[in-house]
């Protein structure tokens, strides 16, 4: 089985896999061990591979851990399920109660980019009531932040995970998210949903 | 453990039988679990030699011979206890036998099984589409990769279009 990205670390030399491309590579930035740095992430999946990628952008130094392989997919998987298990996060963790959960083994990656390198590129948008589940529907907790904040965070967390799904979701206010950046902000009033005629009601 | 397999996923034996005891074996070689374990079960390889050792055991009390040389409706007699959770000697150390079947024996031996291209094809089902995705998503359409089906009375139809399939 192909699976010398698990024995060679490749993310080295200035250089890192470029995942599109059959054998090739894309400038990284390396610091020598005794070079200070800003961020120093562990994890580069959905949350420290985004982040890191931001902070990057933004001029900060960053390094960035992760202990799982650089894949190439293009070349290092064969299109079954005995191969997407080199993806795989199987460290044991043990399930205990008196009705222990089932999990799956695909529920987290080892890799590098974690589990955005099986997560079918589906991440769902909570629902506006969800963030008043205690007071709007008896259960859980409230969030201390309105659905409308974060429904700009969405559309960016979409757009740097480049998620798939609906351009108009079909809950919360529509948004035109080919037009870039003023995208969510100026759809905010246009299109107000029911629901959040209602919690902003309340 | 190959008697077991055969219990659980009858096949015809030969050149075509998926390797279903090697399949496993090799898991268990690798110790390659799932990334979560019930608490009341012991870890991948330990539940195994326990569960294997137990079922042997219990054979050989009560016919005098291992699990694998006694009759086959004798057999699945003694892995339907085992599935009711009815057996707990000692050789089970503790572990339940009902969990032990469902969560060892069924589950590693039947993703054995339906990983194995031969078990897709006895389904019908051409593979994982990727890379190459569905794009044909109609009721009754299929892919130029896909095989067609071989309805009864259209079998060398069937046979002739796939001749193309790839």
């Amino acid at each position: 089985m192909l699976d010398d990205a698990q024995h060679h670390p490749r993310g080295k030399n200035d250089r890192a896999p470029n995942v599109f491309r059959v054998g090739g590579w894309m400038p990284m930035r390396e610091y020598p061990q005794n070079e200070a740095v800003d961020f120093a992430m562990v994890g580069t999946g959905a949350g420290g591979g985004t982040l890191g990628c931001r902070l990057a952008e933004k001029g900060f130094k960053v390094v960035a851990f992760d202990a799982g392989a650089w894949w190439r997919p293009l070349e290092e998987f064969a299109s079954d399920e005995t191969h997407q298990a080199k993806l795989f996060w199987t460290d044991e963790r043990i399930c205990d109660g008196e009705n222990p959960i089932k999990l799956g083994n695909n529920d987290s990656g080892k890799a590098v980019g974690g589990s955005t390198v099986h997560f079918a590129m589906v991440s769902l948008r909570f629902r506006p009531e969800w963030f008043k589940a205690r007071s709007l529907l008896g259960y859980g907790a409230d969030w201390p932040l309105d659905w409308r904040e974060m429904w700009d965070y969405y559309a960016q967390v979409e757009q740097a995970l480049a998620i798939s799904g609906p351009v108009n979701y079909p809950w919360g206010r529509s948004a035109r998210r080919s037009i870039a950046g003023a995208s969510a902000r100026c759809a905010c009033d246009a299109g107000q949903s029911r629901t959040a005629e209602r919690l902003r009601n309340r | 453990m190959t008697a077991l397999c055969r219990c659980v996923i009858p096949q015809a034996p030969g050149l075509d039988e998926v390797p279903l005891a090697a399949l496993v074996d090799e898991k268990l070689a690798k110790n390659s679990g799932d990334g979560y374990r019930d608490h009341r079960l012991p870890p991948l390889r330990d539940a195994w030699r326990t569960g294997l050792a137990a079922l042997d055991n219990e054979s050989r009390a009560r016919f005098k011979l291992p699990f694998a040389s006694i009759e086959k409706p004798a057999q699945l007699a003694l892995l339907a206890q085992i599935q009711r959770g009815e057996l707990k000697g000692s050789a089970w150390q503790g572990m339940p036998s009902n969990l032990f079947f469902s969560e060892r024996v069924l589950h590693n031996v039947c993703s054995a099984y339906y990983s194995h291209p031969r078990a897709w094809s006895e389904m019908g089902f051409g593979g994982p589409a990727n890379p190459r995705g569905y794009v044909r998503v109609y009721s009754d359409r299929r892919d130029p990769w896909e095989a067609a089906e071989a309805k009864p009375g259209n079998e060398e139809k069937a046979l002739r279009e796939n001749r193309r399939a790839r």
